[in-house]
């Protein structure tokens, strides 16, 4: 690698309006008009709009808009009910954790050289491709308790009056149906985890683990000193977007239990203000807030996480 | 040379690249939902048969006059769009057969469906432009006042209230915009055979003869005595159905602003319903086992069989489970409808109301072709009385699935017009305060009150939601009427 090779590329920068540089810069640009067209259009345009209609008082369909200053917020901030449903991201922080130490724990066992481990890759990454409608269909069966008249006993409760106990409703009991539903989140969102861990760990360089093996260190120790700093950056990343995914959860309350029996989120709370109580205005206040929430939460972690470096 | 090549590959596919999602972007413009399409050029043929031709025979003539002045019918040409909320009527060809009935007076117009299974909210989005169809389903969440923003007038008020029902509500100073598609009545739905089974012979008349006659059929029968098929959130919706009919006050709606009553007093029409949907939901022998896990199309074919007796539902639903009824070899004839019992002097009272209202499009360019199909289907295309509905005309004959109304002699009516004053308030408080009694929004006090029922809290988690509901109404009621 001594040798530096003569390409057009390594002489581009020094002879800059070369034939050969127009050519690269307009297939760059090629390249990343489309990705970007697409992300201005879809993305800031709309959270640019977001932030202008959280000033206003505004419906469904956009007709006589009133500019309200701040007045969304001030009602956002006045309401306790608005934040009561917070309490239930508090299920999905603590899931949100053990799911990660549970990919932690199955990726360093799937990194390690035991048979079929392409195998199960796939199975434990299968449910985070599985359509998230299906996700709810498979799992209302799952959880649920029959009658006997129109419909019989789910997975689990037959399961559970196999080994002689009694059938439980899980979705329709207060509490125990936050619980499922934390439980659906983990099953779903895993895999994406698992994939993330075992890219970083294969990674780290074979041979530091050839020399813990000279050394002697058993399995625990390579975690411990090998495997855990070498992926500390991803699991910051996923701490972080754990955190975040627990603030903004929505999709699998909204379709399993549409927010009833106490399951209700914050984000589920947005969109019915949004679109059922016609209060657009109010509803991007309250998105406004939620992503304020999660850049300070972030950036308190990060500080946080850097101390004990 | 080889990285020459490349380069100038790479660029070639970034062009590619950029050229296919721009077309892209271009061409799935239709594929936003299903689009069937009835050529006027197909169906000239089709229109010589005999059910178009005889239905439409006699009706050329209303549609005439109805049509802008100095047109003829036949010179109307284009070709209009119609979004609507029936994805079930697109696929079974039931609106392409509809086309054929209008093309037999319009030969020159092409009619193209788009249908949307939520509905309500793309249409929605799609009017924050002005391409939003030529014909569409009024959305209901569209405030009285913001008509006029969006669609074209049928004519005066005066005028077509001699025709159809449910325009006041879709007026704006004397003019029309929107025209009625059908409309329901509010009541329950029962299985006659399974009522019978249980021994009952002559139907409930107070709201405690109700649940008794639901506790008899819990003894009696293998049957689950009432359905609430909580998972299906619009479902509890249809119990607010039933209020105004339970009041038997053409301006029950009117005198709860004018009048300033608090929606839950004791034996008020909204105790009456939710007082009962709470006693029903609170005692799980009446109900379903696990509320959180129903499913609204295997209810269905449960109720056609007998293993459901009761739900609270629109006379819309009676159709579709005599549908279910056929399908499964069960007897039709069982699917039985009645009003909620809640009697006024000895008389039980049901309100009929509005379902989609149709309008045009102001934005529309083949405007005169949009308002005469828009008018054909409220009128003539038989629509409503094919989905066993309430016709909007005035004076046509009621659906055979309410002819159980008439042996009970129960009292049909429609709601007084809204001073005009008040037009759009109610609504703006049940917005505004959130008690939305239409709404099923997560935290809409009647899951409230099903969910403490559920949960055996007792009347007294009953009343303070009431007190709740009452409070935020009147806070409202007062911040918006002044």
């Amino acid at each position: 690698m001594t040798k530096k090779t003569n390409t057009p590329e390594r002489l581009a920068p020094r002879n800059k309006l070369s034939k050969a540089y127009i050519e690269k810069m307009i297939t760059v640009c090629l390249f990343l008009l489309i990705p970007t067209l697409l992300l201005v259009v879809f993305t800031y345009i709309p959270a640019a709009e977001m932030v202008k209609f959280s000033f206003e008082e505004r419906d469904q369909f956009g007709v006589n808009v009133k500019f309200v200053g701040l007045e969304n917020y001030k009602t956002v901030f006045t309401t306790p009910e608005y934040f009561a449903a917070f309490k239930n991201s508090i299920y999905y922080l603590f899931g949100s954790f053990i799911q990660l130490g549970l990919a932690l724990f199955l990726a360093t066992i799937l990194c390690s050289k035991i048979r079929f481990s392409n195998f199960f890759k796939g199975v434990v990454f299968f449910p985070y491709m599985i359509n998230t409608v299906a996700v709810a269909l498979i799992f209302r069966r799952f959880f649920q308790k029959g009658d006997g008249i129109t419909n019989t006993d789910g997975t689990l409760n037959s399961i559970i009056t196999l080994f002689g106990g009694d059938p439980v409703k899980f979705l329709s009991t207060e509490g125990l149906v936050n619980i499922c539903l934390v439980f659906v989140s983990i099953w779903r969102y895993i895999g994406f985890d698992i994939v993330m861990f075992i890219g970083a760990i294969q990674s780290i360089s074979p041979d530091i683990y050839e020399a813990a093996d000279l050394d002697g260190a058993n399995r625990f120790q390579v975690f411990r000193y090998i495997i855990a700093p070498g992926i500390r950056p991803i699991i910051l990343l996923q701490m972080i977007l754990a955190v975040k995914g627990a603030i903004s959860v929505y999709e699998i309350p909204f379709i399993v239990t549409g927010g009833r029996f106490g399951s209700s989120t914050f984000v589920i709370q947005t969109t019915e203000t949004a679109f059922k109580f016609q209060k657009v205005g109010l509803a991007s206040a309250m998105a406004v807030v939620l992503f304020l929430i999660i850049v300070v939460v972030t950036i308190i972690q990060k500080l946080v996480l850097k101390e004990d470096k | 040379m080889n990285t020459k090549f490349k380069r100038t590959a790479a660029m070639c596919a970034a062009v590619v690249m950029a050229g296919t999602v721009l077309t892209a972007c271009g061409g799935s413009a239709n594929q936003g939902g299903e689009t069937t399409s009835a050529p006027a050029g197909e169906t000239t043929a089709a229109a010589g048969g005999e059910t178009a031709a005889a239905d439409n025979g006699d009706a050329a003539p209303g549609n005439g006059d109805a049509a802008p002045a100095g047109e003829s019918t036949g010179e109307l040409s284009g070709t209009i769009k119609v979004l609507h909320h029936r994805t079930d009527r697109d696929q079974d060809g039931t609106m392409a057969k509809l086309t054929e009935g209008f093309n037999a007076l319009y030969p020159n117009v092409t009619v193209e469906y788009q249908s949307f299974t939520n509905y309500a909210d793309d249409i929605a989005t799609m009017m924050q432009s002005d391409n939003y169809g030529d014909v569409v389903m009024t959305p209901q969440a569209l405030k009285q006042a913001d008509l006029p923003n969006f669609f074209a007038p049928f004519g005066s008020y005066d005028e077509l209230s001699q025709k159809y029902y449910w325009l006041e509500n879709y007026s704006v100073d004397g003019q029309v915009y929107a025209l009625p598609t059908g409309g329901t009545a509010s009541g329950i739905l029962y299985n006659k055979k399974v009522w019978a089974d249980a021994g009952i012979t002559t139907l409930p008349t107070t709201t405690e003869e109700f649940l008794s006659c639901l506790k008899q059929i819990e003894q009696n029968t293998d049957a689950i005595p009432y359905y609430t098929n909580y998972n299906a959130s619009w479902c509890i919706t249809q119990w607010q159905s039933l209020v105004v009919g339970a009041s038997g006050d053409p301006d029950y709606n009117t005198k709860l602003l004018t009048e300033k009553n608090d929606l839950f007093s004791k034996g008020s029409p909204y105790d009456a319903v939710y007082g009962t949907l709470f006693d029903i939901y609170a005692d799980p022998t009446l109900h379903e086992e696990d509320p959180m896990t129903t499913d609204w199309e295997g209810c269905k074919p449960a109720f056609a069989q007998g293993k459901i007796a009761t739900m609270v539902l629109g006379s819309w639903a009676i159709s579709q489970f005599q549908e279910a009824a056929v399908q499964v070899g069960a007897d039709p004839a069982d699917v039985g409808y009645m009003p909620f019992p809640n009697s006024i002097d000895g008389k039980i009272y049901s309100v009929s109301s509005n379902d989609y209202m149709m309008s045009v499009n102001k934005n529309s360019s083949n405007l005169d072709a949009a308002m005469a199909y828009a008018e054909w289907f409220c009128t003539d295309s038989g629509f409503a009385q094919n989905e066993g509905e309430i016709s909007g005309l005035k004076g046509a004959a009621m659906p055979e699935t309410l002819s159980s109304f008439d042996e009970l002699g129960v009292q049909l009516f429609v709601e007084n017009p809204t001073p005009a004053d008040l037009i759009g308030k109610w609504d703006e408080i049940a917005k505004a305060s959130e008690v939305d009694p239409w709404g099923d929004a997560s935290t809409n006090y009647k899951f409230r009150m099903a969910e403490a029922a559920f949960n055996g809290q007792g009347r007294e988690e009953y009343d303070k939601i009431a007190a709740d509901v009452n409070a935020a109404w009147a806070a409202s009621r007062d911040s918006i009427l002044g």
